[in-house]
């Protein structure tokens, strides 16, 4: 539905009232009706029976009030649902009850089960033609609207709440830690003695998980300072700093960040490779590591490609961070592309509230958010500012949006060069093309046996028809013995399909031949059904094939094993005869052989010596520029979003449906956040999105930061302050101590947004070093841990079991920031399989083919912005362990070393599984454990490498190496 | 009862153990009524009529007017040049009304059963069984394309990341066995959604669907679960326990997560000691094995399959798919440019399915098992694009569902008199999902779940209970 409906918007904007009575239109215009009017008569007799019978049950006052219309009283059907007043009765015709019930419109068809009798839309189209005389009178007319907040009233929120600093003072605690300070007065007042400082050992373990995301190496444990003999807290400080400066930092945050924007490298449907979305990666683990500004990094990666730049580094980070707003995984098949696009939109909108702003902005995209102070037209108002960057290329199929990355100025060059060297070639090459095409028509006339033909060749005589066809040698060239043509009759009722046999999987050049002529057609239409979907070409057959005078080509598709792959010609919309002869599928990879041998034998057997060197010329040409087209296709490109020139503001779209629009309003922000100074407003033609993240990344955002902070906290201490991360709405959590919370932002942000600092401030805490280990009462009086008067038990993550599985067994390779693993012709990502022994977060990260216990080990589901993985304790992970091949190979090749060793004890030996798996040494008893085990499996296998193997396997599989204390 | 809470979220050492659990901590249900619950007899909202489905899902969209629905007039205007609302155009261009010429089906149709019910000689064998079927031909859906009507199907979002219809079944009413996955779909396609169409999205990871063997594969076969690893062997296992216990002991606190891992293990070995048997066919007669097609080389495949989903069944499996499909992103029924391939896939099903369903009511499955047949969406009735197949078509076509509670030899709802639409008593996906949740005992508007702050349904807010099929 297009028509926009003034009432519809208004009642939008009347979202802070809690009934709207339409108690102006009771009185409009009731003009006393005689009883006895034949019209009151009618509507007495017809309409309202039938009402009753068709719509009372869903569109009446005392049942349902589905779109908020109610048909049981005039007044309702004046007032109208959310599309607006059902009837109009001065264009009755464009009522919107006389629409919906004819089934005009796929999206509004009433009743929804099953179209009425033509008697009874007689009956309304009496009745509305009439003036729709109705004598209901209703006693309420009600539209339920629903209680928000105001945004008055929201504003007192807690989060919309500026930050507190208390003029800077703050509590103090014997530690010297703030941190401690602000937490120690709840535990004293709850009774809750804080636990000790946690062992050396269990503080090193804790540190390489939170920090790098690994088990510590052996060598780490062995030269680490016995910090913790004697607490020193120097040493621990030194020990914090060396992890901090260490390349793995950012690798770990990295991944924490990847699954807060549902990172991923390829696309769930049809498994589409993202092929460029490792840059991202990458630029993540670059910005932690150099200790960015967080509000620098949210800039980048909202409106990074619309801010200025001095180097090319600086661009190319700047371009690569927005790939952030492109990774979703869309749905780029849907046909309804308004749908796609306000799809695409909302996936944003989704992730940038939840992972930036804790706000579940979503929910506001059909109504006014049912609890936080979200108005629809704030929903809007921020798709606006997205909907004016465009993320997608439309077709069959939309594509995602590259662009090249900047390069420095020698390569920019030499691309530049390249870019008009094929331009150049190209121009003169179709100079070639014509006079060769020129010549040939007057010259040639040729019959071409399909059997000399390369690739599959498809006669009409093997094609199957629909329709009557003539079969015709009149006008050469042609393919075989004849072609087809329609006679010029029967306009849409004929085609002929080809259809190959055998056809291998692969790209394929796909070309038609049709004798051309001047009585044929300018448009033969011409589908193509391959992998990929369908495409149409139209075809002047009134001109001679491009190729030699006998092939044109209808462009490049793909085939799979058993997929549909046919080529249709039909004479549907054309004028003048439709000629149908062959199709012939030319594999991509010969296509260039192909073209050589053409232009030198067949068709030039009957022209002239120079026509024949002019051929071979554009075959060289066109070589080259194949060539040339390679290596610009080499050009590094990442996956991004480009400002339209023209920025748009968007109307509300009624219940979400992209089809029923309601007002427009300016491109804007969450009116729930008080004004800040810093704000500015969106000019006309400015795009938004810089506006956008200046705003979002604003000190004076009472959010931004705080989320941040929050969510660094919730990597290091189990839980968040906030434990909805991503809701700070009045649905999420309140902070268990929000003085704490306000004083760590702001110092975050005085410390100019360091994650660094941040992060050093936590981990010197006592709250952070205490041990585990609690008494049952203590765990009665705080069972969720919400006073940190003790530490939580880490458990490895997916990444880290893997990762650490590959350490052990020697097989890690610790390069940094490592480009793609994904070979560039692989397209798909469903039959990739893992091999790379880099650590798991440069995957790929595909999926639909996840990591080896990627799955089973509450890996992030890359489809949605995770902010806390789930942590579930499930059989299939006990039966990975055991019996993966994945884990067994990783377990005996370290196995394998152990076992080599000739100078080592059994019991050393045991120590060294231990120390490698759990790093530490073995307990008295796990030793006498493993001996045991050791005698029992030697007597029982005999080979020393699958004794050891079972010990290792037993490690992996056994509390210890899974969670840490 | 202080760790109740942390206890049931993090520790379902059984695939479907808890689920029931799950869903009271998550909404205000009366516990009277969750008590009720587990008694396997009592739905959750309300008396259950089936205890447990199985879905055939016909991946690409069968033609309706070439299977049940039977549409005379096809033939009588067949090459005749009409105008049509077509759906593909309508969400590419917003036009309706195109001229589209008649394709009249190249079957026959026979009346079949007590009920005289019309099938093509696509399906002779299970036309056999009308007479137990409730023929649906008015559904409709959304989507044109593959991927979101499957997506739609599964989830009841077109585009959007949500919960399989499974998983949402298995998160209301767990599963009948512990020992077993109470999810699983056998064969799945990996395109058009791929594991999103058995992903429990949002809900806890438990609700996620197993797949068992992969589309395009002749195996069978869980991940992770052989006779040769680890988890074979009850001494092996003892091993790792006494090292757990140890290392338990040494950290001396109480914690749950902790002897979850424990549970975990030995619900590992249980696993392993039920499945494997439950994929080993040996013990099927040879009669058993020719009723469902093992015996000829093109049933073969989707007849492994189906006895594999009674199997399941009998084992107290919640949910069971049977895929057939294939692994590219233009499925198996997908017959845009030579209907006539129909014939093949129709081979392949016809005699696997008719023999499910002997099997089933001979072993007194079907009273409570609900069977569903269908696809994403249908086809045209008309040539696309003038040619030899038919386009996708999601305005109109037939599913049918049987067994459990479902009124057996019935026909509802109609197309218009060439097929193309749902026009009389329109069963919208939405309103087949909330019937087939109400057969299970749940109220489609009752079965959420919170998420990103607020509460979800697998009907959205759309939905709506089809009385009249059901006893």
């Amino acid at each position: 539905m297009t028509a926009v409906h003034q009432r519809s918007s208004s009642l939008f904007l009347c979202t802070v009232s809690l009934v709207a009575v339409a108690s102006a239109y009771l009185r409009a215009d009731d003009t006393e009706l005689d009883s006895s009017d034949d019209r009151v008569v009618f509507f007495e007799n017809k309409v309202r029976p039938l009402l009753v019978k068709r719509c009372l049950e869903c569109h009446s006052s005392d049942a349902e009030i589905n779109g908020g219309l109610s048909l049981d009283s005039k007044a309702g059907w004046q007032l109208g649902g959310d599309s607006g007043p059902a009837i109009n009765p001065d264009d009755w015709q464009k009522s919107l009850l006389w629409i919906a019930t004819n089934y005009r419109n796929p999206h509004l068809q009433m009743p929804p089960d099953g179209k009425l009798l033509d008697s009874e839309i007689e009956i309304i189209r009496t009745w509305l033609s009439q003036g729709a005389v109705d004598p209901r009178v209703a006693t309420t007319v009600k539209k339920t609207a629903r209680a928000a907040l105001s945004v008055e009233e929201s504003q007192q929120h807690w989060a919309y709440r500026k930050p507190v600093s208390n003029g800077g003072t703050h509590p103090t605690h014997p530690s010297g830690n703030v941190i401690d300070a602000f937490l120690a007065p709840r535990q004293a007042s709850a009774g809750l003695e804080p636990a000790d400082r946690a062992s050396m050992s269990v503080l090193r373990q804790r540190l390489w998980i939170d920090l790098h995301g690994l088990r510590p190496d052996v060598v780490a444990i062995q030269a680490s300072p016995d910090f913790n003999q004697e607490w020193d807290e120097q040493a621990y400080d030194q020990y914090v700093e060396r992890l901090l400066a260490s390349p793995r930092f950012g690798e770990r945050f990295a991944r924490h960040w990847m699954d807060a924007v549902r990172f991923a490298e390829s696309i769930t449907l049809r498994g589409f490779v993202l092929s460029d979305a490792w840059r991202y990666r990458n630029y993540l683990i670059r910005s932690f590591n150099s200790d960015k500004s967080i509000a620098q990094f949210i800039r980048e990666q909202i409106a990074g490609d619309l801010m200025p730049s001095d180097t090319v580094e600086q661009r190319t980070d700047q371009l690569t961070a927005t790939s952030m707003l492109a990774l979703g995984d869309t749905n780029l098949e849907e046909q309804d592309k308004k749908q796609l696009e306000m799809d695409y939109v909302d996936e944003q909108l989704d992730m940038i509230g939840k992972v930036l702003l804790g706000q579940t902005i979503g929910c506001a995209r059909c109504h006014d958010h049912k609890f936080d102070p979200i108005p629809t037209k704030d929903y809007y108002a921020l798709a606006g500012i997205l909907k004016s960057s465009s993320a997608l290329d439309h077709s069959n199929v939309s594509n995602w949006v590259r662009v090249p990355l900047p390069l420095d100025s020698q390569s920019e060059n030499a691309f530049a060069s390249m870019t008009s060297e094929r331009a150049d070639l190209k121009k003169e090459l179709d100079a070639i093309k014509k006079r060769l095409q020129s010549s040939a028509s007057s010259s040639s006339s040729l019959v071409v046996a399909a059997a000399d033909l390369d690739g599959i060749v498809v006669d009409d005589d093997s094609a199957q028809k629909t329709g009557e066809w003539q079969s015709s040698s009149s006008v050469q060239v042609y393919v075989g013995t004849a072609y087809l043509h329609d006679k010029n009759t029967g306009k849409g009722t004929k085609s002929v399909s080809f259809e190959p046999k055998n056809l291998k999987p692969g790209t394929y050049r796909v070309r038609l031949s049709y004798s051309p002529g001047e009585n044929r057609t300018k448009n033969a239409m011409v589908r193509i059904f391959s992998a990929d979907g369908e495409d149409v070409v139209r075809v002047d057959q009134t001109v001679k094939p491009k190729d030699n005078g006998l092939w044109q080509t209808l462009g490049s598709y793909r085939f799979e094993p058993n997929g549909q792959a046919s080529v249709v010609i039909s004479n549907q919309d054309t004028t003048g005869h439709v000629v149908a002869d062959a199709v012939q599928f030319l594999p991509e990879a010969a296509t260039e052989k192909e073209t050589l041998k053409e232009s030198a034998s067949k068709p030039v057997s009957v022209s002239e010596p120079d026509l024949e060197s002019l051929r071979k010329k554009a075959a060289r040409m066109e070589a080259e520029m194949k060539k040339l087209q390679s290596r610009l296709d080499k050009r590094p490109m990442v996956i991004s979003i480009k400002a339209l020139d023209k920025p748009m503001d968007l109307a509300i779209h009624v219940r979400g449906s992209v089809h029923q629009l309601g007002e427009v309003v300016p491109r804007g922000y969450l009116s729930c956040v008080p004004r800040m100074a810093t704000t500015l407003p969106i000019g006309q033609d400015s795009n938004g999105r810089m506006e956008l993240a200046n705003w979002i990344a604003s000190d004076e955002n009472p959010l931004t930061a705080r989320v941040y902070v929050n969510r660094v906290w919730s990597w290091l201490m189990g839980e968040g302050i906030v434990r909805s991360i991503d809701n700070f709405g009045t649905t999420g959590e309140l902070p268990s101590h929000p003085e704490l919370l306000d004083f760590l932002t702001l110092q975050f942000i005085q410390h100019g947004w360091s994650t660094k600092w941040l992060v050093r401030e936590i981990v010197r805490s006592e709250a952070y070093q205490r041990a585990s280990r609690c008494s049952s009462e203590e765990l009665e009086m705080d069972p969720d841990n919400r006073l940190f008067a003790r530490g939580h038990v880490r458990r490895l993550d997916v990444e880290a079991i893997r990762d650490s599985l590959l350490s052990i067994s020697g097989e890690l390779d610790l390069g940094s920031q490592i480009d793609s693993v994904i070979p560039a012709e692989m397209k798909e990502d469903y039959k990739f399989s893992h091999s790379v022994r880099y650590r798991s977060l440069y995957g790929p990260l595909f999926r639909n083919s996840p990591l080896e216990l990627y799955t089973e080990f509450d890996g992030a589901n890359p489809s949605f912005p995770i902010s806390k993985r789930s942590r579930s304790t499930i059989a299939p992970q006990a039966l990975a362990l055991l019996n993966s091949d994945w884990v067994a190979e990783r377990a005996s090749k370290f196995a394998a070393l152990v076992a080599s060793s000739n100078t080592l004890s059994n019991e050393q030996k045991i120590n060294d599984c231990f120390l490698a798996t759990v790093s530490r040494p073995a307990t008295e008893q796990e030793t006498a454990w493993a001996k045991s085990l050791i005698d029992a499996s030697t007597a029982h296998s005999g080979s020393v490498d699958s004794v050891w193997c079972d010990l290792v396997r037993d490690l992996v599989a056994s509390i210890d190496f899974r969670f840490i204390e | 009862m202080m760790h109740r809470r942390l206890f049931l979220n993090s520790t379902a050492c059984g695939f479907g153990s808890l689920a029931t659990a799950s869903l009271l901590s998550q909404s205000a249900i009366d516990p009277r009524v969750f008590a009720d619950a587990i008694a396997p007899s009592s739905g959750l909202h309300h008396r259950a009529k089936a205890k447990r489905v199985i879905f055939l899902f016909m991946q690409g969209g069968v033609s309706q007017v070439d299977s049940f629905d039977r549409k005379p007039l096809l033939d009588q205007r067949d090459g005749e040049m009409m105008e049509f609302d077509d759906a593909r155009e309508f969400a590419n261009k917003g036009t309706v009304g195109s001229k589209q010429r008649v394709m009249k089906s190249p079957w026959s149709f026979k009346q079949y059963g007590q009920s005289g019910r019309w099938v093509s000689d696509l399906f002779p064998k299970m036309a056999e069984h009308v007479d137990r079927m409730a023929l649906i031909h008015s559904m409709h859906t959304e989507g044109v394309a593959h991927g979101p009507a499957t997506l739609f199907l599964h989830s009841g979002s077109l585009n959007l990341i949500r919960p399989s219809m499974g998983s949402w079944i298995h998160y209301g009413i767990g599963s009948e066995n512990d020992n077993l996955p109470g999810f699983v779909s056998i064969a799945p396609s990996i395109g058009n959604g791929g594991p999103r169409n058995y992903g429990s999205a949002f809900l806890p990871a438990r609700h996620q669907g197993t797949p068992i063997g992969k589309a395009g594969e002749s195996q069978l076969r869980i991940d992770y679960l052989n006779s040769t690893g680890d988890a074979s062997s009850r001494s092996k296992l003892d091993q790792i326990q006494k090292l757990n216990r140890l290392q338990l002991d040494r950290r001396a606190t109480q914690d749950s997560e902790l002897d979850a891992v424990i549970e975990s293990y030995e619900m590992a070995w249980r696993m392993q000691s039920t499945a494997p048997e439950l994929l080993d066919f040996t013990t099927e007669t040879e009669e058993t094995n020719r009723l469902y097609g093992l015996d000829k080389k093109e049933t073969e495949s989707y007849g492994r399959k189906c006895l594999l989903a009674r199997r399941l069944c009998e084992s107290g499996v919640r949910f069971v798919q049977v895929n057939y499909g294939d692994n590219s992103a233009n499925p198996a029924w997908d017959q845009h440019s030579n209907l006539p391939k129909h014939a093949d896939h129709a081979r392949a099903v016809d005699q696997p399915i008719a023999g499910l369903m002997t099997d089933l009511a001979r072993r007194g499955l079907l009273e409570d098992t609900l069977v569903w047949w269908g696809g994403e969406f249908g086809r045209a009735p008309y040539a696309q694009q003038n040619g030899t197949g038919r386009d996708h078509n999601p305005g109109g076509f037939t599913v049918w569902l049987a067994g459990g509670g479902v009124q057996p030899g019935i026909a509802y709802g109609q197309t218009d008199e060439f097929g193309h639409r749902a026009i009389q008593d329109k069963v919208h996906m939405h309103d087949l999902h909330a019937t087939i949740l109400h057969l299970l005992g749940m109220d489609h508007e009752k079965l959420t779940f919170k998420h990103a702050g607020r509460d979800f349904r697998l009907t959205d807010v759309h939905g709506r209970v089809v009385h009249k099929i059901i006893t």
